[in-house]
């Protein structure tokens, strides 16, 4: 369960104070599949990282699974995101000169201490249910767009995340490839029962998600 | 994985890193041949005169009078009479003294007339082959010597005249011969560089060539070295005067005695300088006054007077010392700004990895990290490639000039050069760390 509270995010620019999220509540159950939409700007992102705990929020208070990450230190936070978060970025966001498996097992070498053969074990397993394990060895340059978003959910999901995040995982795939992505993607999560939250701006995906939320609508900074 | 990335990292920037560590190498072995070489060398010049406390020779030049008797350097400033080495043997402040005469050359190796003292006094000079000269014309060779003109026991040659490259000369002492009778182990001391032989040879060679009346006129009589006295730069042709007329010329005596007052076979009897071990600190002082109140003769103390020159030679080591401190700050920069470009480019990389769950002392770690390998590897090649530089030196001053420098010799301030380097380095690597350490990884992720 995800629960925001009373948020309030401000910024600092060039001495002037920018309030960039005003939300009152906000819940996420365990397991939904949400699809975060508005346009650019609405503060989808900014959500983002204060559910991942990326950064805290000025106000209020997010809560996930009854644990108050906002009253977490810093280094904490970093390591409840690398237990129990998992990312999945529009430009992939790869290591173009690691290969497949040493991408994969990245989250793992920041939680807890995995031996080298675990994070072996974990990385062919995930690369298995997204279909890319034949490429394990190949560095992630030489893979096509499609394969990298399955490398990015590989990795998303190789430490068994409690929330996946992802941030227009389809944008940089063409229509196939992304609904193929979609598909492997929410399929994966309802397996894990882990929660699902994908900002998207592909309307026709939509129907895949339990629930869909208009953040700009619920932002009442740029009402 | 921390490792990983660096190495990604280091690899992915081959020819930036390169240059990093590059400079710092060079930087590095800036510092270690100013200072390793120097305090070789310095060391090495003090041990070759230190056995010996005091030297006597003829009034001038203290540093000459050291440099040619104890390094075989530039030529003698003039000679004195036999009568002092007679004397100081008997002096109950001396524990040992060597005559040492300058002689003639073969293959442009100095024959240098002594006594057997001269072996026996230290434990510096160890037989390679035979031992030391017992009849006349025995001679014992200096290991470079020996390896350079292939010279065997057993084996004879003739003595060049003068002191020439490579024995080039206008005529040689074909009436005597010298037998190799002994062949020194290296010490990597000007002594390899020589021919030992019986003062009593230079001596007889001198003879001999008195008698030598089809001599040409224009070749000195005197075989011990032409006195640097006798020879001005500005008058050759007096010189050449003076060298063809040195048996006549007065040879500084002791007591008072003139030298006209000596015989032919007296006036032979010339020594360069004597090489005095006094028998204590005190008789030391008392024998360096004793010989001082003679006018005809100069005694000094050999390290300290190498001391007084090399501290006025450091002047010139300071200032290359500078130009070397110089290129470390310049290589520290160039580091510096590898390091900030880098870790620049790599912000958005080590956002990804705060968002997959890195802590800011992971990622900070990282950068410094990146420094380190860069700086240690920078340094430790400096510092290999320095001493093996060293070595090949080393090997080339010790045969040409009996001046070692051993590769594996670390000086006193080298590993605090070193050190430095690599502190300065990590400086240089922790503010483009700490930027990283700061940034909000929200702003460089898509």
């Amino acid at each position: 369960m995800i629960k925001l509270k009373d948020i309030e995010m401000r910024y600092n620019d060039n001495g002037q104070e920018i309030l960039a999220l005003k939300l009152k509540e906000l819940d996420i159950s365990e397991g939904k599949q949400v699809a975060f939409v508005g346009a650019s700007g609405s503060g989808k992102t900014t959500l983002f990282n204060l559910i991942s705990g990326m950064i805290v929020p000025t106000e209020g208070s997010v809560q996930v699974n009854d644990l108050d990450i906002t009253s977490l230190k810093e280094s904490e936070r970093d390591l409840f995101r690398a237990n129990h978060i998992g990312y999945i970025f529009q430009d992939f966001n790869l290591f173009n000169e690691f290969t497949v498996l040493q991408n994969v097992i990245l989250p793992l070498s920041f939680s807890k201490s995995y031996s080298k053969k675990e994070m072996n074990d974990l990385a062919k397993n995930v690369l298995k249910q997204v279909g890319i394990e034949e490429k394990i060895n190949q560095k992630v340059k030489t893979l096509s767009g499609g394969e990298k978003q399955r490398v990015a959910i590989a990795r998303s999901i190789i430490n068994a995340p409690d929330i996946i995040l992802a941030d227009e995982p389809t944008g940089n795939l063409d229509y196939k490839n992304g609904t193929k992505i979609m598909e492997i993607l929410t399929k994966i999560a309802r397996e894990k029962n882990a929660t699902l939250i994908v900002i998207t701006h592909n309307n026709s995906q939509l129907d895949m998600f339990d629930e869909v939320i208009d953040i700009e609508k619920m932002n009442e900074a740029i009402k | 994985m921390i490792f990983q990335f660096v190495k990604t990292n280091i690899l992915s920037k081959k020819l930036r890193n390169f240059l990093a560590i590059f400079s710092i190498a060079i930087s590095v072995i800036l510092i270690i041949a100013v200072e390793n070489i120097t305090e070789q060398l310095n060391s090495n010049i003090i041990k070759n005169a230190s056995y010996y406390d005091v030297i006597v020779g003829a009034p001038g030049s203290e540093t000459q009078l050291i440099l040619n008797t104890i390094f075989y350097y530039d030529n003698p400033i003039a000679n004195i009479d036999i009568s002092y080495y007679e004397d100081l043997q008997k002096n109950i402040k001396v524990q040992s003294v060597v005559p040492v005469g300058m002689g003639d050359n073969y293959s442009g190796y100095r024959i240098i007339g002594t006594s057997t003292a001269f072996f026996e006094d230290t434990d510096n000079y160890h037989f390679a082959q035979g031992a030391a000269f017992i009849e006349e014309g025995d001679a014992v060779l200096g290991s470079t010597v020996a390896k350079v003109t292939g010279l065997k026991i057993g084996d004879t040659f003739v003595s060049t005249h003068g002191l020439t490259e490579a024995g080039e000369s206008d005529h040689d002492h074909g009436d005597f011969h010298y037998k190799v009778v002994g062949i020194l182990e290296q010490t990597k001391t000007p002594n390899d560089t020589v021919i030992f032989t019986d003062i009593k040879n230079l001596w007889e060679v001198h003879g001999l060539h008195h008698d030598e009346e089809e001599h040409d006129a224009d070749v000195e009589t005197e075989h011990i070295d032409v006195p640097e006295a006798e020879v001005t730069e500005d008058r050759m042709e007096e010189s050449v005067e003076s060298s063809a007329v040195t048996a006549e010329k007065p040879a500084i005596t002791s007591h008072g005695k003139s030298s006209e007052s000596y015989s032919e076979e007296d006036s032979t009897k010339l020594i360069t300088a004597l090489l005095v071990r006094s028998k204590g600190l005190s008789e030391q002082y008392l024998l360096m006054n004793e010989l001082g109140k003679d006018s005809n003769i100069q005694a000094v103390n050999p390290t300290a007077t190498l001391r007084k020159l090399l501290n006025t030679l450091d002047i010139g080591s300071v200032i290359v010392r500078i130009v070397a401190y110089i290129a470390v700050i310049l290589s520290i920069i160039m580091l510096f700004t590898t390091m900030l470009s880098s870790s620049l480019e790599k912000m958005k990389d080590i956002s990804i990895l705060r968002a997959l769950g890195a802590n800011r002392k992971t990622v900070f770690q990282i950068i410094l990290l990146e420094a380190i390998i860069i700086a240690v590897t920078g340094a430790v090649l400096g510092f290999v490639v320095a001493h093996i530089a060293i070595g090949i030196l080393g090997n080339y001053t010790a045969a040409t000039y009996g001046l070692d420098a051993n590769m594996f010799y670390v000086a006193s301030g080298e590993w605090i050069a070193v050190l430095v380097t690599i502190i300065l380095s990590l400086i240089a690597g922790m503010i483009p760390g700490m930027m990283v350490y700061r940034a909000d990884a929200t702003k460089y992720i898509k």
